[in-house]
C-alpha cells in the first residue's frame, strides 16, 4: 500500500506508483430481487473491476417458519409444508417426509406404494432437473433452451397433476403409503410422456453441450475442491461432480431402489459444466427407472392396513364403531408417533434431504429439522465465486440449483 | 447400525463422551461435552474419514418431560463418512447462555449451521467469529424456535437501516441534489 | 391457408420495396434536375436518399423488426409470440393481424411513459447518452448504396442518380469514424445514470466497442485492396464492382458464372467483419454490456422513449449491418447470376424499372441478413467480458492481420483476383467441411471416470484455428448451421 513518504525519489516504487491511483473496490447488491437469483436472495458482493474479492449471501426473505409451523400441526398436517420446501421437486419432498416418519413409527409400507413412490421423485428428479438445465442456457442469455426444456417439464407438470390434483403443491401420500392410487390409463400417458422428454432433453443437451461458447462459459469455472466441497457438506449433483460416488439411493437404499438397475454418473472437476452434465445423465437414468418401474410394479394395496395409521375406508367409517372411532382419532390426535428421534435421509434432486425427528408421543412433532441441500451448498457459494468473475458467478449459482424455499425454510 | 465413531471417540476422546445411547431405529447417538465438540469433529474428520459435513441444527427441550428438560438445549451434529457409508450422530447439551464451542475451524459448512442454531435458538458459539442471524433480521428480538416464543408472535416494524455499508457510486456522493 | 398468409406477406414486402425503389429513384433524378438548375448545386438526389433509404426504409425495417424479433423468436421457442394486440374495427376485431398492433401499443407504451431520472444521475449527460447513441448508428447508412447508379429521365427532368445518401471519397473510412462514435453513447449512458450495474454494463460496452474497432477495421483492408476503393456507391465504387464476373460463360443470352463478390473473394474477412460488427452492435452473444442476468445493463435507468433509443437504436445497428454487409460481401443489388441479362432485358424497357428492380434485390438481401442476425442472436449464449477480449485481440486481430497479407500477396500476383477466388472459395470448403464433421458422440451410460461429452467438438474448434486459421469460423457458423 501506499507509503506517506514526502521526499522525492527520481525512481518510485511500485507501491508509490499505485498510491496516485486511488481505487476503491465497488460494493453491489446482487438481489433480493434481480433476474439471476432463484428465489429471493441479497448477495453482497465487493467488486474489484469484474472480480470478486469478496461476497456474503444473505438469505432469509422467503422464511416462512417451516418448523415452527411443522411443531404446531400433526404429523400428517406437516405434509403440504413440505410442497413448498423444494416447489420443483415437491413430491420428492413429500415421499421424503414420509419415508422418515415411517422409519421412526417402525413401519413399513406395502410394494405397490414404494414403486409408486420411486415414480413419483423420479418424476420430480428429472423436472427439477430440466429446469436448472434450462435455466443454465437462460442465464447464459439462451432463451430457447430454457423454453425447450420447460416444455418437457410442463408435461412432466401435467402427468402430476393428473396424478395428485396439483401442479406444484402436490402433497401426495399419507404416513403409511400413497392416498390413491394411479389413475387408470396414467401409467401409458407417462410412458408416451417420456418419450417426448427425451426428445426434448436432448434438443436441448445438443443446443447447449455443442455450443461453443456455452462451454467455454460453463468448463473451468464454479470450481470447488473435493476436500472444500465435502467440508461445506455438498450432496447430490454437485458432490458428485467432485468425483465422490455418494448418492443416498445407493449408499442407503429407501423404498425400492435396491431392486432397480441404474448407475450414477459421476464428473471429476467439481466444475459448472460437470454439474450441469451431471444432470442431463442423471435425467436420462431417472428415464430408465421409471420404466423399469412400470414394469416390475406389482398390484395390490398402496395403503397400511392399519386403522391406526391409515384412514378407515369410508363405509366402515359409517357402518362400524370402530371406523368412526379409529377416523375419529386420527382426524382429531392424528398418527401415533412413538417417542424417539431419528435422522433420516432421502436423495432430492438438488441432493441429501434429511429430516431429523424428534417425536414426544404427543401426535404433534416436537422437532422437524429438515437438511436442504442448498442450504449448505449455497453457504459454499462464495468460496467457489471469490477471485473469479462476477459473469461466472451467475452459471455457478444457476448450476447449484439454489431453491429459496427450502434453503430459507 | 454400526457404531465405529462412537467406539473410536469412546477409546481416543474418552473424557469428551458424557453418554451414548441407541435410539428406535438402532442408530448410535453420542452426547459430547460442550467444550469438547471441535476436538470430536477433528478427530472424526481427520483421522477417522467422517469429511462430508450434513447438518447441525438446535433442540429446545423445555417442553419435555421434567427429567429430560435439564439442560435445555440441544445441539445436534450429523458428519458422514462416504467411504464407509456411516452417519456419526452427536449432541451437545447446554443450558440458557452456556457457549458451544464452535466447529467452524473445522467444518466451513457449519458456518451458516451455527448461525441458523444462534438465530432460532439462542444457542451461542464460541470462536464461531461471525456470528450473526441466519434467517431472521438483526433487530429480531428473541429466538423465534424456542418453545417458548408463542406460534403467532409478532414483532414491530423496524425503522430503515442507516445505510453504511453501501458506497453510492460516483457523482453527487449519495446526496440527491 | 397459412402458405397464403405467408406468400401475401412475403409480396408485401417484396412489393413495398420495390415501390420505396422506384420512388427513390424518380424523386432522386427530379430533385438532382432541379437542384442543379435553379441552385447551380450537384449532388441534391442524395437528399431524397436521405429521406427515403435512411428515414424511411431503415427506420421501418428496424421498426418492423421489433416485432419480428419477437415474433422469430417465438416461432424458434415453439411458443406464438405477439398475438394479444386487436384494433377494435369492424372486420379485424378478432384477428391479431400477425402482432403488428403491437408496433403501435410499444411506441405508445414508450412515448407515454415517464422519462424518469434518478436523482443521483448528472441530468446533461442522461439525457445525452440515448442521443449519441442512437445517432451514430444511424448515421452509419450514409454511405451504402441501395442501387445502382443510372441516368434516368422523367419529361424534362434528367439527371445521373447515385443511389447512396452520400458518395464521399472517403467512404467506408467515413464509416469506421462514425461507428466509433457509438461508444459515446454507451458509455455516458453507464457513467451518468450513477448506478453501479448501469456503470459495470457501459465500462464492458466501451472496452468492447474499443477493442473491436480494430478487428472491424483491419478484416475490410483486404476487400479495400482487391477493389482498389473504398467507396462504395457510384459506378467505381465496392458495389458495383462486385457484379462483374470471375470466371462466365453465356448460355444463350443469359450470363451464367462467378461474380466477384466479397463472400467469395474474402470470405475470412466476411467471418472477421460480421463477428467484430456483430460485437458492435451489442447483441447476443456479444451482449454482456447489457447482459439482462447479470448486470441487466447501460440502461438500467432509462425508461420510456429514452429507454427507446437505445432499444431502437440496436435494431438500426441491426439494418445497417446488413446493408453494409449486403454492399461488400454479398454483391450489393447484383444477382449472382443472369445479372447482365437482366439488365439488359430491363433496361429497354425503362431505367427507372431497372433501378426499381435492383433496388429491391438489394433491400431483399438486406432483410435477408437481418433475419440471420436474429437467428443468431436466439440461438447462442452470451460470452463472458473477458473472453469477448481474448476473442477479439488474440483470434480476430492476428487472423485479420493474416488474412490481410495473405490475401494482398495473392492480389499482387493476380490483379484479376482469380486466384484470391480460389483460396477464398477452399477457405469456404474447409470452414464448410469443419461446421458439418459430426461431433464425437456424447457416452451416456459412464460410471465412474468423466464425460467424453464436449471434449471432442470443443477441441475441434481451437484445431480449427491452428490448422486453418478461420478461428471465428468454427466459432460463429458451427451453431448456425446446426439450428
Amino acid at each position: 500500500m501506499a507509503s506517506a513518504d514526502d521526499q522525492y525519489d527520481p525512481t518510485p516504487s511500485d507501491d508509490e506508483l499505485e498510491a496516485h491511483l486511488q481505487t476503491r473496490n465497488m460494493v453491489v447488491n446482487l438481489g433480493p430481487s434481480h433476474p439471476a437469483t432463484h428465489g429471493t436472495v441479497r448477495l453482497r458482493i465487493e467488486l474489484d473491476g469484474e472480480t470478486i474479492v469478496s461476497m456474503d449471501p444473505e438469505i432469509g426473505f422467503l422464511h416462512r417458519g417451516f418448523q415452527k409451523s411443522c411443531e404446531n400441526v400433526t404429523w400428517t398436517q406437516v405434509l403440504p409444508y413440505t410442497d413448498r420446501l423444494d416447489y420443483v421437486a415437491s413430491l420428492a419432498n413429500n415421499f421424503g417426509y414420509l419415508s422418515a416418519v415411517e422409519s421412526l413409527m417402525g413401519i413399513e409400507i406395502p410394494e405397490r406404494a414404494k414403486y409408486i413412490r420411486v415414480i413419483g421423485a423420479e418424476l420430480h428428479r428429472i423436472a427439477s432437473h430440466l429446469t436448472t438445465i434450462g435455466a443454465s442456457g437462460l442465464e447464459l442469455g439462451g432463451f430457447s433452451a430454457f423454453l425447450y426444456a420447460i416444455e418437457a417439464r410442463e408435461l412432466l407438470t401435467d402427468r402430476v397433476t393428473e396424478l395428485t390434483g396439483a401442479r406444484l403443491t402436490t402433497s401426495y401420500g399419507r404416513i403409511g403409503g400413497i392416498n390413491r392410487d394411479l389413475p387408470a390409463g396414467w401409467e401409458e400417458k407417462v410412458l408416451k410422456s417420456l418419450i417426448k422428454l427425451e426428445e426434448l432433453l436432448d434438443e436441448t443437451d445438443k443446443l447447449l453441450t455443442r455450443n461453443r461458447i456455452f462451454t467455454d462459459r460453463m468448463r473451468g469455472t464454479g470450481v470447488i475442491t473435493t476436500e472444500d466441497a465435502l467440508d461445506f457438506g455438498f450432496t447430490g449433483p454437485c458432490i458428485r461432480a467432485n468425483g465422490v460416488n455418494y448418492d443416498v439411493r445407493k449408499a442407503k437404499p429407501y423404498w425400492a431402489y435396491d431392486q432397480l438397475d441404474f448407475s450414477v454418473p459421476l464428473g471429476n472437476n467439481g466444475d459448472n459444466f460437470d454439474r450441469f452434465y451431471l444432470r442431463v445423465l442423471e435425467t436420462h437414468q431417472s428415464l430408465k427407472i421409471i420404466r423399469q418401474c412400470f414394469k416390475q410394479m406389482p398390484a395390490g394395496p398402496v395403503m397400511i392396513d392399519d386403522w391406526r395409521i391409515a384412514m378407515p375406508p369410508k363405509e366402515n367409517v359409517y357402518s362400524s364403531i370402530e371406523g368412526v372411532i379409529a377416523h375419529f382419532k386420527l382426524v382429531m390426535e392424528g398418527v401415533p408417533v412413538p417417542v424417539g428421534e431419528i435422522y433420516h435421509a432421502t436423495e432430492s434432486p438438488n441432493g441429501e434431504l434429511g429430516w431429523y425427528l424428534k417425536s414426544d408421543g404427543s401426535g404433534r412433532p416436537y422437532k422437524c429439522h429438515v437438511r436442504a441441500p442448498g442450504f449448505q451448498i449455497l453457504s459454499g457459494l462464495s468460496k467457489m465465486c471469490v477471485g473469479r468473475m462476477l459473469p461466472d458467478l451467475i452459471p455457478t449459482f444457476d448450476t447449484i440449483n439454489m431453491i429459496g424455499g427450502e434453503v430459507e425454510q | 447400525m454400526s457404531t465405529f465413531a462412537l467406539d473410536q471417540i469412546q477409546n481416543q476422546l474418552p473424557e469428551a463422551l458424557v453418554e451414548r445411547y441407541v435410539d428406535r431405529a438402532g442408530d448410535a447417538w453420542g452426547v459430547i461435552k460442550p467444550d469438547q465438540i471441535p476436538h470430536v469433529a477433528k478427530l472424526l474428520k481427520e483421522r477417522l474419514g467422517f469429511r462430508m459435513f450434513i447438518s447441525m441444527d438446535g433442540v429446545d427441550r423445555l417442553h419435555l418431560p421434567p427429567e429430560e428438560q435439564d439442560p435445555r438445549f440441544e445441539v445436534v451434529y450429523f458428519l458422514r463418512n462416504v467411504e464407509r457409508n456411516e452417519l456419526a450422530r452427536l449432541k451437545v447439551r447446554v443450558n440458557e447462555g452456556v457457549e458451544v464451542h464452535s466447529i467452524r475451524s473445522v467444518f466451513q459448512g457449519a458456518n451458516w449451521a451455527e448461525r441458523f442454531v444462534w438465530d432460532f435458538y439462542g444457542v451461542p458459539f464460541k470462536g464461531h467469529g461471525d456470528l450473526r442471524r441466519m434467517l431472521t433480521y438483526e433487530e429480531f428480538k428473541g429466538h423465534a424456535l424456542r418453545k417458548d416464543y408463542p406460534l403467532r408472535g409478532r414483532q414491530g416494524l423496524i425503522a430503515e437501516r442507516p445505510i453504511k455499508d453501501i458506497f453510492r457510486g460516483p457523482g453527487t456522493n449519495g446526496v440527491a441534489e | 391457408m397459412r402458405l397464403g398468409v405467408v406468400f401475401t406477406g412475403v409480396a408485401l414486402i417484396v412489393g413495398a420495396l420495390f415501390g420505396v425503389s422506384a420512388v427513390a429513384y424518380v424523386g432522386g433524378a427530379v430533385v438532382e434536375s432541379l437542384m442543379l438548375e435553379k441552385l447551380g448545386i450537384s449532388g441534391g438526389g442524395h437528399i431524397v436518399q436521405i429521406l427515403v433509404s435512411m428515414l424511411l426504409v431503415v427506420m421501418v425495417i428496424a421498426t418492423l423488426l421489433t416485432l419480428a424479433e419477437r415474433k422469430w423468436s417465438a416461432f424458434m421457442q415453439d411458443r406464438t409470440g405477439p398475438n394479444r394486440a386487436r384494433i377494435a374495427l369492424p372486420g379485424i376485431k378478432d384477428s391479431p393481424l400477425a402482432g403488428l398492433p403491437h408496433i403501435a401499443t410499444d411506441v405508445i407504451k414508450m412515448l407515454t411513459k415517464e422519462a424518469f431520472r434518478p436523482a443521483t444521475a448528472n441530468k446533461f449527460l442522461f439525457n445525452l447518452a440515448p442521443m449519441l447513441a442512437f445517432a451514430p448508428a444511424f448515421a452509419l447508412f450514409a454511405i451504402v448504396p441501395s442501387g445502382p447508379t443510372l441516368d434516368i429521365a422523367i419529361g424534362s427532368y434528367a439527371a445521373k442518380v447515385v443511389m447512396s445518401p452520400t458518395n464521399p471519397d472517403a467512404g467506408l473510412l467515413l464509416m469506421f469514424a462514425v461507428a466509433s462514435l457509438a461508444v459515446y453513447g454507451t458509455s455516458l449512458a453507464g457513467w451518468s445514470s450513477n448506478n453501479k450495474f448501469a456503470l459495470l454494463g457501459g465500462v464492458r460496452a466501451s472496452s468492447q466497442m474499443v477493442s473491436y474497432e480494430v478487428a472491424l477495421g483491419l478484416s475490410l483492408v483486404g476487400m479495400m485492396a482487391a477493389f482498389s476503393t473504398v467507396r462504395l456507391a457510384g459506378d467505381d465504387g465496392m458495389a458495383a464492382m462486385q457484379a462483374r464476373y470471375l470466371w462466365s460463360f453465356n448460355a444463350g443470352g443469359f450470363d451464367i458464372g462467378l461474380p466477384a463478390w466479397g463472400i467469395f473473394l474474402q470470405p475470412a474477412g466476411f467471418i472477421l467483419f460480421f463477428a467484430a460488427a456483430f460485437a458492435e452492435t451489442k447483441r447476443a452473444p456479444f451482449d454482456s454490456p447489457e447482459g439482462e442476468s447479470e448486470i441487466v445493463g447501460y440502461f438500467l435507468e432509462y425508461s420510456g422513449m429514452q429507454f427507446g433509443l437505445f432499444m431502437i437504436s440496436e435494431f438500426v445497428e441491426v439494418v445497417v449491418l446488413s446493408g453494409v454487409l449486403a454492399a461488400i460481401f454479398f454483391g450489393g443489388w447484383s444477382l449472382p447470376f443472369g445479372n447482365e441479362w437482366l439488365t439488359m432485358k430491363l433496361s429497354a424497357i425503362s431505367p427507372i424499372l431497372t433501378g426499381a428492380v435492383f433496388g429491391t434485390i438489394f433491400w431483399v438481401k438486406v432483410v435477408l441478413l437481418c433475419y440471420l442476425q436474429l437467428v443468431i442472436r436466439w440461438t447462442f449464449p452470451r460470452f463472458r467480458y473477458d473472453q469477448i477480449q481474448t476473442l477479439g485481440w488474440k483470434i480476430l486481430l492476428p487472423l485479420g492481420l493474416v488474412n490481410l497479407f495473405v490475401s494482398g500477396a495473392l492480389i499482387l500476383r493476380d490483379p484479376s483476383l482469380k486466384s484470391l477466388a480460389i483460396v477464398g472459395i477452399l477457405e469456404i470448403v474447409a470452414v464448410a467441411m469443419l461446421t458439418l464433421t459430426p461431433p464425437r458422440q456424447v457416452r451416456r451410460e459412464q460410471e465412474a471416470a468423466s464425460h467424453g461429452g464436449g471434449h471432442g467438438h470443443d477441441d475441434h474448434g481451437h484445431d480449427a484455428h491452428d490448422a486453418h486459421g478461420h478461428a471465428p469460423a468454427a466459432a460463429l457458423p458451427a451453431g448456425t448451421a446446426g439450428h
